[in-house]
C-alpha cells in the first residue's frame, strides 16, 4: 500500500473511532433529545454499577465524594455539579414515573409518599435544561416546611388546587430530591429512604 | 487483515474518546464555573453571596430555590486561604470542592466555635507555612483551585433575613500578606 493509503486509513480510522468515542459518551450522559427509546437501551448497554434504583428514583453514594470513579464524577457534573457529599446530603433524581414512562412537562402527575426522614429535605422540579421551570407562579419545590407527614403532590402544566408545582409546557422534566443530613437508616442503605411514588394522571396537554 | 487492522485501530481511538472524554468532563465544566464565579465576585479568594435561586440563576445545573448562597472560587497556589463565617439559624453549611469537582470537605453549625467556623485552606506546598500556622484547622486542597461553597437554607422571609446577616460575614482572603 502506498503511503497516501496509510494516511487514508489513519485518517479515517480517527474519524470514525473519534465519533464512536463521542457518540457513546453522549449516549451515557444524555438522551441526545430521542426520548425514551435511547434511555431504555443505554440502561441495558451500559448500566452505572454505582446507581441505586428505587422505584422511579436512583442515586448515587459516590456523588461528589473523593471515591468516586470518573463516570461518577461526569455524570454529577453534568447533572449535579457542587453536589455535597453523602456524609451531608443524599440526592434522589427521577426522570421517569413508576410505570417507566420519561416525565413529559405537558402531562399531569401525582407524587404519594411520606416525608423523608431527614433534617431537612425538599423535592424541585427541573425543566430539561437542568434548570427551574418559569412559570409565573414561581413555585419549584416543597420541602420540610410544607410537608411533614404523608402527602400527595400535583405536577402538572396548569394550576391545581393544593399542593402543586408546575412543570412548564413542553419537553421533559425531572426531580430532585435532597435529603440533608439523612438518618442513619437511610445513610446505611439508601434504600431504605421512602421516595415517593410518581404517577401519571389525567391527559396531556 | 488490513481491514481488520483497521477495526482494531477504531476501537482503541473510540474507546481512548470515550474515556478521554469522561476523565474531562467535570475539570472542564469545573474550570468554566469558577471562571463565571470569579468573575462575579471580582476575582479570586473573593466571596460573592447571592439570594435563593429563581429561573434567572443558570451559573450551576438544579440550583436549589431553598437555599441563598455565598460562593468563592479559591486559589491556594500563593498562599493559603482563610475561610470563615458565622451560621445562620436554619441549615447551614460550606462545601469544599477541588479542581475535579470532589467534595473533599464540609463544615456545618456543629463545627462552629463560638458562633463562627474559622478555617485555613491550603495546599500540600504552604499547608505548613507561618500563613498557614494561625492555630486554625488547616485543610489540605488536593488542587490549588476550586470552589467554597456556604449554603443557607431559606424558609420564609426571617429566615431571608437572617440568612443575609450571615452571608455578610462570610469571609474568603488570601493570608499571602498575613492574617
Amino acid at each position: 500500500m502506498s503511503v497516501l493509503g496509510w494516511v487514508r486509513r489513519a485518517v479515517s480510522a480517527l474519524i470514525v473511532g473519534g465519533a464512536i468515542g463521542w457518540v457513546t459518551y453522549e449516549a451515557r450522559y444524555s438522551n441526545f433529545g430521542l426520548g425514551d427509546t435511547v434511555h431504555v437501551i443505554r440502561r441495558a448497554v451500559m448500566p452505572d454499577p454505582h446507581v441505586l434504583r428505587i422505584g422511579a428514583w436512583t442515586t448515587t453514594r459516590a456523588a461528589g465524594s473523593a471515591d468516586a470513579d470518573m463516570f461518577t464524577r461526569a455524570m454529577v457534573a453534568r447533572t449535579g455539579l457542587l453536589a455535597l457529599n453523602q456524609t451531608e446530603t443524599l440526592y434522589f433524581s427521577a426522570t421517569h414515573d413508576d410505570s417507566g414512562l420519561p416525565l413529559e412537562a405537558r402531562c399531569r402527575y401525582e407524587v404519594t409518599g411520606e416525608a423523608p426522614s431527614a433534617k431537612w429535605w425538599s423535592l424541585t422540579v427541573y425543566a430539561d435544561d437542568q434548570f427551574l421551570v418559569a412559570d409565573p407562579s414561581h413555585r419549584h419545590s416543597i420541602s420540610l416546611k410544607d410537608v411533614t407527614g404523608p402527602f400527595k403532590l400535583l405536577l402538572g402544566p396548569d394550576k391545581r388546587q393544593g399542593l402543586w408545582l408546575p412543570t412548564g409546557r413542553a419537553g421533559g422534566f425531572s426531580l430532585l430530591l435532597r435529603l440533608y443530613k439523612p438518618s442513619s437508616e437511610i445513610l446505611k442503605d439508601p434504600t431504605n429512604a421512602s421516595t415517593p411514588k410518581i404517577s401519571r394522571i389525567g391527559g396531556c396537554l | 487483515m488490513r481491514f481488520f487492522l483497521w477495526l482494531v485501530t477504531v476501537l482503541a481511538i473510540a474507546a481512548a474518546t470515550h474515556v478521554g472524554l469522561v476523565y474531562a468532563t467535570p475539570r472542564i465544566i469545573m474550570s468554566k464555573t469558577m471562571e463565571t464565579l470569579a468573575a462575579r465576585a471580582g476575582g479570586v479568594n473573593t466571596p460573592n453571596s447571592t439570594p435563593p435561586a429563581t429561573v434567572a440563576s443558570r451559573a450551576v445545573v438544579k440550583p436549589s430555590p431553598d437555599l441563598a448562597h455565598t460562593a468563592c472560587v479559591y486559589d491556594v497556589s500563593a498562599g493559603p486561604v482563610l475561610v470563615s463565617g458565622s451560621p445562620s439559624m436554619a441549615y447551614w453549611s460550606i462545601g469544599f470542592y477541588a479542581a475535579n469537582s470532589d467534595n473533599f470537605h464540609v463544615v456545618t453549625s456543629a463545627d462552629a466555635v463560638d458562633g463562627k467556623v474559622r478555617i485555613v485552606l491550603a495546599n500540600t506546598v504552604n499547608s505548613r507555612s507561618s500563613a498557614a500556622t494561625t492555630g486554625l484547622p488547616v485543610i489540605v486542597s488536593p488542587s490549588d483551585r476550586g470552589i467554597v461553597l456556604f449554603r443557607y437554607l431559606v424558609l420564609d422571609a426571617a429566615a431571608l433575613a437572617d440568612a443575609k446577616r450571615a452571608q455578610a460575614t462570610a469571609v474568603c482572603r488570601s493570608l499571602k500578606d498575613g492574617p
